[in-house]
């Protein structure tokens, strides 16, 4: 039911406005889309992507909250559990269950889940990459064998994402 | 000037003053004297933005009490744990309006009723002259009444005349103060020695071919089943030009001959009035007397008739919602020993109408009606079959006829309403026959007008009666479900919301998010 998805949406924004979640901040890319957020995430502190201010858009549905919307980064971004492209992918964002048995289902996409709980899973994401289910293969073999490159390498995005 | 919270990466939060059409440079200037970032090392980040110097908040649209990030360039904070909000309800328990019947005070405070009140959908109803004005036109007996009377049109049209009487339904107290003025109005005109006069005059000028106008309209519809009001809309009658928002589902119009002669039965009966009770009667005060177009009972102390013709409108179409449902319901329980036993002893029937003081004042100022329950004919009308099944098609044939869009003019469907609701207290059990939907049954029967609006909102308190008997939870349970289903796992928070609004699933959210 579209309705319900839109309204849902829309009190979430307004919410977000009023009580905004340290860490991140959320609006809409166009005014007349309740369906295509906005969404700028704070590197967190004590990581490498401490400072870094990254770009990514959240995709609902009308289905929404029955369907996860999908998340993608659009600032540059160097993560185990992100795809070269900026797609993000994280259990919470996937629906019902893992074809390939990494995920439980009880980690899943569920209703439940709002703008705020999803960026909250992307922020601890970036505070501690599962590397057992890696979206960009280089960046786990990295952060797994050779932490220093890894590091270093996200730090180049980090100033990058600074300057933009 | 307004308040900008801002939430800070090293400085926690505070709040600024600013004017909107400053530039974003500017408003870090302002933010520096708070905080330790310097203007130039600020990065302000808004609705998922950072933002550049030269937009203004205007642009941005940051608006009083909205909050921004500030972050030092190249430096951050580490996420805290979320924060939650937690609702704090403000305990608004049902309000209950001392001297009016129990059962009018549940209606107010019935989820359904409240609903539709409250819903955007009556808004703009009640916003919109034109769908009055083109229900009405559309019935050419209708139309003539209004010509004759243009007075009558007046508060067709006036916009302002529908939201007063909204506004009475919504509001309790203002409902009573109503009540008071309509009542005294009543006794005014009354006192006056053409007063009498003066209302029998409108009853024959207004109301009677009013009736008649809706009455043809039925039996035309009966007839043709095709409606005036909603010639174009296709070879479907029933394609509800305007949702009944008290009808759980509208039934198909299964309407026979029979209810036409159901409804010169009506008219026939004892006290022959109308069952069309004046719909905006409630919003009449004394200095418009003479405009008071409804309640031309003989004895016009009926303390309800009058100033409750529209909400009995009200109550009619909410009758339809779940009464209307049940034909079959509605013969059981007719049928059933007790209700028979009842029927057909007077004097526990009159002993129903004693417990109800409001009744018992009617019953004293108006013998007539008093000789009506008892007389045995009346008893057997109401306890025979036959007329209940006719009672139940004149029911179906105002279904009909408010799902196509008459429903505004709902006195007498009030009355029928109420005998649909009948059935819906008959659901409840026994408990739920009381003296209001017994005499909304009569009103029904008995065409006595405002009584009949009357009964409309008996029946719908009955109902409620049944359905506030239940805890919230299982009241509430459908919501419940939706508003776990949407993320809001705090139950208890959920049933307060739910309680609040009285189910407003919309509304509740509403509340749970503020």
């Amino acid at each position: 039911m579209s309705t319900k998805a839109s309204l849902l949406l829309q009190k979430q924004l307004a919410h977000l406005k009023k009580h905004p979640i340290e860490g991140f901040s959320a609006g809409l890319i166009d005014e007349s889309n309740i369906y295509e957020w906005q969404i700028m995430i704070m590197g967190p502190s004590e990581t490498p992507y401490e400072g870094g201010i990254f770009y990514a858009t959240l995709t609902f549905t009308p289905e929404y909250p029955d369907k996860p919307p999908k998340m993608k980064f659009t600032s540059e971004m160097w993560h185990p559990n992100v795809y070269k492209e900026g797609e993000v992918c994280i259990s919470i964002l996937h629906e019902g269950e893992d074809a390939y048995g990494y995920e439980k289902a009880n980690e899943r996409w569920t209703p439940v889940h709002t703008v705020e709980s999803i960026l909250i899973s992307v922020i601890s994401m970036l505070s501690s990459p599962n590397d057992e289910s890696p979206a960009n293969i280089d960046a786990a073999k990295e952060w797994r064998s050779q932490r220093e490159v890894f590091n270093k390498k996200v730090q180049r995005i980090v100033r990058k994402s600074q300057d933009a | 000037m307004v308040k900008i919270n801002i939430k800070s990466s090293t400085d926690n939060k505070f709040d600024v003053d600013a004017e909107l059409n400053i530039t974003v440079a500017d408003f870090k200037k302002i933010i520096a004297q708070k905080s330790s970032i310097p203007a130039d090392q600020q990065r302000i980040i808004y609705s998922g933005r950072v933002l550049k110097d030269h937009q203004t908040l205007e642009e941005l649209k940051i608006q009083e009490g909205h909050t921004v990030h500030l972050v030092r360039g190249g430096n951050s904070a580490a996420p805290p744990p979320p924060q939650q909000q937690v609702p704090t309800p403000n305990n608004t328990q049902p309000q209950s309006i001392p001297g009016m019947p129990q059962h009018i005070n549940e209606m107010m405070n019935n989820q359904m009723f409240q609903d539709a009140i409250n819903s955007p959908m009556m808004d703009s109803f009640f916003e919109n002259p034109e769908i009055f004005r083109q229900m009405i036109m559309g019935n050419p007996e209708m139309r003539e009444v209004l010509n004759n009377n243009p007075e009558m049109s007046h508060i067709f049209n006036d916009p302002r005349q529908l939201r007063q009487t909204l506004e009475m339904m919504r509001n309790p107290e203002l409902m009573r103060e109503m009540m008071r003025n309509a009542d005294r109005a009543m006794i005014n005109i009354e006192n006056h020695p053409e007063g009498f006069n003066l209302l029998r005059r409108m009853y024959t000028n207004i109301q009677e071919p009013l009736m008649n106008a809706a009455n043809q309209q039925a039996m035309s519809h009966n007839q043709t089943n095709s409606n005036p009001v909603q010639e174009n809309t296709g070879p479907n009658p029933n394609n509800s030009p305007l949702p009944n928002p008290w009808s759980s589902s509208p039934s198909p119009s299964t309407t026979t001959e029979n209810s036409n002669n159901s409804t010169t039965g009506t008219n026939r009966s004892p006290n022959q009035q109308t069952p069309f009770p004046n719909l905006f009667g409630g919003n009449r005060s004394p200095q418009s007397n003479n405009g008071s177009t409804g309640n031309t009972n003989s004895n016009t102390n009926n303390p309800f008739g009058n100033m409750f013709g529209g909400m009995g409108g009200m109550g009619g179409m909410g009758g339809n919602g779940f009464g209307g449902l049940s034909p079959e319901l509605m013969r059981n329980m007719m049928s059933s020993p007790q209700v028979q036993e009842m029927l057909n002893n007077p004097a526990m029937l009159e002993q129903m109408i004693n417990m109800n003081p409001q009744m018992r004042e009617m019953m004293e100022s108006n013998p007539q009606m008093r000789d009506m329950f008892r007389s045995p004919q009346f008893m057997n009308m109401l306890s025979n079959p036959d007329n209940l099944n006719a009672m139940m098609q004149i029911q179906q044939a105002m279904q009909t006829l408010q799902n196509n869009g008459v429903s505004p003019f709902g006195g007498g469907m009030g009355g029928m309403g109420g005998m649909g609701n009948n059935s819906a207290g008959g659901m409840g059990g026994m408990g739920g026959m009381d003296p209001f939907s017994m005499l909304s049954g009569m009103g029904g029967m008995g065409g006595f007008g405002g009584m009949g609006g009357m009964g409309g909102m008996g029946g719908m308190g009955n109902n409620s009666s049944t359905q506030n008997q239940e805890p919230p939870e299982q009241r509430y349970s459908v919501q419940l479900t939706q508003l776990e289903e949407l993320g809001f796992t705090d139950r208890a928070a959920n049933i307060t919301a739910l309680t609040q609004t009285n189910g407003n699933i919309n509304m509740a959210i509403d509340r749970l998010l503020r």
